[in-house]
């Protein structure tokens, strides 16, 4: 008897070889060095959960303490963005986040994740309240197991499902010559030759490295009336003095959709940009009216399918 | 010190159970306990690959290969990739948290942001470079092109020809090229900055400048390009001179060091495990064996056991059947001596009776005899006298003197029977007077049933008996006195005879003739005692009279044929009293009838 107990005991034991470690380590390289957006992957069962959860969690303002969501601030009529108040940063767009190399005008998160979290818990922002959170799952709004990192994780999943691919753009990129008209095509050489490609690349037209507002000329900020800390840009994550007035390169992605531009807001015009572009950031004296013209018709564009609120 | 049969049986389970637990705990630390950083080989190749990768987007973007549309984003991937590889490291470390090992990392992540501070400024600076190039070498070209071309129209002209304007034409081009030549870096700044400095300067004030509104852009993208080649190769230098994979190849020289101890463990473990199975089945094996030898010893035990209850038991049998027997024994005896006692006071009073009346008896005996002879000399005086007297006197004397005669031989034949009888009687008082002699038994057997059984045939002559006798051979002898015993054994036959010709009687009434009468008479010996028995398969003996057969007078056969009943009282008294034997009898009514008598050999007598 003994001797059958010591046998079924080694054949449990065996039995917990099956149940071994799966690896740690998973890597999810997303990187496609072409310039179309690429649609959106179709998610799984528990992906489609997570971001249902997402959107819920994206528009619910009862979360905050000063009541706001994240769908406050990036409506999806404007482009994913809202005109921010005076004297604040500007708000990006929410489209197409996933794909910046760093968020927000700073580039002070590294990743969208990261992001989400500094969104969720700045004052200024969402200002996130948990014990809000406890009582909206007390009143079973949310699932019992859900803590501030899985809400995070929900909220990211569901930003990385905002994207606006299949603008004319796109398609034309994609072989359909006839999405772009003459003038258009020709706003996209002049934006070549002008050299804003040289920033403003990639998937996002932009969105993928760091660049000085004023390379030539300063302008911009000595016409400012008082320099704000956020005017200081990347200086607030190296406070290293060669970063002073250093942005992220926006994307130009749905740039029609998104006045005011600039880091403050500073510019309604997105003509006005481009000249300004053209001056403080190419050393250009001046640009002609037409060039401007068929540029800005060319960022027209630029402008995707939104995706539904 | 001394244990108990328990508490060892404990300590050897606890041992058991002990040693089960260190099993487990070896089995656990060998199979399911892997090297918690398993796949760190992985993520180092990872980390490698994109290290790699980086470097040659780096350069692709350094050289301008990549030009017209450029890519940032290999560049950016690559470095994503890096921190991926670095988030799964910090992964694992916080499911296995490890000093040394996050100490490495936080090293190599410092050395990462370092990299990734480097690049957004290379990044940055890269587009205002090739931007600027662009530009100036547009502007250059344009501003050579008209210059050139005003020269050869004044050239033809020949009337003012201007060797400063032709040698300000010359030195711009010289500029446009060492702009373009230069690259930063030590060696180059050394060579071609002072030179293009100079060139600068002196163009910058050569009055001539004014014929040119174009140069002053040219000239400002040309500090421009100066400027960032500068930068852009001290950053490239810089970038390039970060060794992440020094430091990765620490972090994983670190990780295979925990890996080979980890495995070292495990081969450790593995030992144990194995030395401790082979012993733990050792010790069940044993274990076993003791039990066997328990349940063998027990089964042992056991059987003693149950045989011992079984003897014990028996003997209890035997006992019980000892006394019983004692008990029965008791009882034959106490029957013996009452119906001994009984047998001695009815003797007595039979000799005693015998006596009285042997002397009365004697009288009329002998005076009928008289009276007899008295009578036959009346007679043959008469027949002296017969002519004296008258006839009819005569007559009737005669027949007075015979009916007197007859009456005194009536009187002498009963008187003669009552003799008999009393002689009879008075054979229980010849106690102690008979003479023992050494006597052969089965002579005397022989003669007994010779004369018995011939005996009844004359008065029977229908009668028939078979007869069986069986004689021990060893038993010749016997000290005893023949005629007694004889006639005692004549007593028991003649009466077995009258039972087997009952009974052939009643079967014959009955018409049946299965039944053959059968006489059996064995001798025994056994120790110093001989054991006689006489069996017939007569008609038995009622078993209310069992008791009753051995007292004088006592008779179930009809009276006045000479049976008084003191034929088995007179045997009583031969061999309990004279021959100090013992004389008992078995029956079964109509089925059989058994006397046993026993005798002692040398014949002791006890009085």
């Amino acid at each position: 008897m003994q001797l059958i107990k010591g046998l079924v005991f080694l054949l449990v034991c065996s039995l917990g070889l099956l149940v071994s470690n799966q690896p740690v380590f998973s890597s999810e390289l997303d990187f496609r060095p072409i310039t179309p957006i690429p649609p959106n992957p179709i998610p799984t069962e528990a992906e489609q959960k997570n971001i249902a959860l997402g959107k819920k969690l994206f528009n619910d303002t009862r979360l905050s303490a000063s009541k706001q969501a994240c769908g406050t601030c990036h409506s999806f009529k404007t482009g994913g963005h809202s005109t921010s108040p005076p004297n604040t940063v500007a708000i990006p767009t929410i489209f197409n986040a996933r794909y910046n190399f760093k968020q927000f005008w700073n580039a002070r998160a590294r990743t969208l994740k990261e992001a989400v979290k500094i969104s969720l818990l700045s004052p200024d922002m969402v200002n996130f309240d948990p014990k809000r959170l406890d009582q909206l799952i007390e009143a079973g709004e949310y699932p019992r197991d859900m803590d501030f990192n899985t809400l995070v994780n929900a909220l990211t999943a569901y930003v990385k499902t905002l994207t606006t691919p299949g603008s004319r753009f796109d398609q034309y990129l994609l072989g359909n010559v006839s999405a772009l008209n003459e003038n258009e095509k020709k706003g996209y050489e002049l934006f070549k030759n002008y050299g804003c490609i040289s920033c403003h690349q990639g998937r996002l037209v932009g969105g993928n490295i760091v660049e000085k507002l004023g390379i030539y000329k300063e302008d911009y900020f000595k016409s400012k009336p008082q320099i704000q800390p956020f005017d200081l840009g990347y200086y607030q994550v190296t406070h290293n003095p060669k970063d002073k007035f250093v942005f992220k390169v926006p994307s130009l992605r749905n740039i029609a959709l998104r006045s005011p531009y600039l880091h403050d807001g500073g510019i309604k015009d997105l003509d006005k940009v481009v000249e300004l572009m053209a001056i403080s950031q190419l050393g250009h004296p001046t640009i002609p009216q037409e060039d401007v013209k068929l540029i800005v018709q060319f960022l027209y564009t630029l402008t995707g399918q939104i995706p539904k609120p | 010190m001394k244990f108990t049969y328990r508490t060892k049986d404990r300590l050897i389970r606890t041992f058991i159970l002990g040693m089960l637990g260190v099993l487990i705990f070896a089995y656990y630390q060998i199979e399911i306990s892997k090297y918690p950083y398993a796949n760190y080989k992985v993520a180092v190749a990872l980390f490698k690959k994109h290290d790699a990768e980086l470097n040659e987007a780096v350069i692709l973007v350094r050289a301008g290969i990549l030009t017209d549309y450029v890519q940032y984003d290999g560049v950016i991937s690559a470095l994503a990739g890096l921190y991926d590889v670095v988030d799964m490291f910090k992964k694992s470390l916080e499911q296995h948290p490890n000093v040394k090992l996050a100490t490495q990392l936080s090293k190599l992540e410092k050395m990462l942001n370092e990299e990734d501070r480097l690049i957004t400024e290379f990044n940055r600076l890269n587009p205002i470079l090739s931007n600027a190039t662009h530009d100036f070498s547009v502007l250059m070209v344009d501003i050579i092109e008209s210059a050139t071309q005003t020269n050869i129209v004044e050239q033809f002209s020949i009337r003012d020809y201007n060797p400063e304007h032709y040698e300000f034409i010359n030195k711009i081009n010289e500029l446009f090229r060492n702009v373009l030549i230069y690259t930063g870096g030590t060696q180059n700044e050394a060579l071609y900055l002072p030179l293009i400095v100079t060139l600068l300067e002196s163009i910058k004030n050569n009055p001539l400048k004014s014929g040119f509104p174009k140069l002053d852009l040219a000239i400002k993208y040309a500090e421009t390009i100066l400027d960032s080649q500068q930068k852009i190769t001290a950053v490239f230098k810089k970038l390039l001179s970060i060794s992440t994979i020094t430091e990765l190849d620490k972090l994983a020289t670190s990780y295979g060091k925990l890996e080979a101890i980890s495995k070292t463990k495990a081969n450790l473990y593995r030992y144990v495990f194995y030395v401790l199975s082979v012993l733990l089945l050792t010790i069940i094996h044993f274990a076993f064996k003791r039990l066997q030898n328990v349940v063998h010893q027990l089964d042992e035990t056991n059987q003693q056991l149950e045989q011992r209850v079984i003897q014990r038991t028996q003997d209890l049998a035997n006992k019980n059947e000892d006394l019983n027997k004692a008990v029965i024994e008791l009882h034959e005896t106490q029957d013996q001596l009452i119906i001994q006692e009984k047998m001695a006071s009815v003797g007595m009073l039979t000799t005693g009776i015998a006596h009285e009346i042997k002397n009365p008896l004697n009288f009329i005996n002998n005076f009928s005899e008289l009276s007899n002879s008295l009578s036959l000399e009346f007679k043959t005086l008469l027949e002296k006298e017969k002519s004296h007297i008258s006839e009819p006197v005569y007559t009737e004397l005669y027949e007075l003197s015979s009916d007197i005669e007859s009456n005194c031989k009536k009187i002498k034949e009963y008187g003669t029977r009552a003799d008999n009888i009393v002689n009879s009687m008075l054979l229980h008082s010849k106690e102690s007077s008979i003479q023992k002699e050494k006597t052969k038994i089965r002579p005397l057997i022989e003669n007994a049933v010779k004369l018995a059984i011939h005996n009844y045939k004359t008065q029977n002559p229908s009668f028939d008996v078979s007869l069986k006798m069986d004689f021990d051979p060893h038993l010749t002898y016997i000290l005893a006195s023949p005629s007694s015993l004889s006639q005692a054994f004549v007593f028991i036959l003649s009466n077995a005879c009258w039972a087997l010709d009952e009974k052939l009687k009643l079967e014959k009434l009955k018409s049946k003739t299965s039944f053959s009468p059968l006489i059996r008479i064995t001798t025994q010996k056994k120790e110093d005692n001989i054991i006689l028995t006489f069996f017939d398969n007569g008609i038995g003996i009622p078993e209310k009279n069992l008791t009753k057969v051995f007292e004088p007078f006592f008779t179930t056969r009809p009276t006045g044929f000479g049976n008084i009943g003191l034929g088995l009282s007179i045997c009583y008294d031969i061999i309990t009293k004279q021959h100090k034997g013992t004389f008992s009898v078995a029956s079964t009514e109509g089925d059989y009838t058994e006397f046993t008598i026993t005798l002692s050999i040398t014949q002791q007598d006890h009085a």
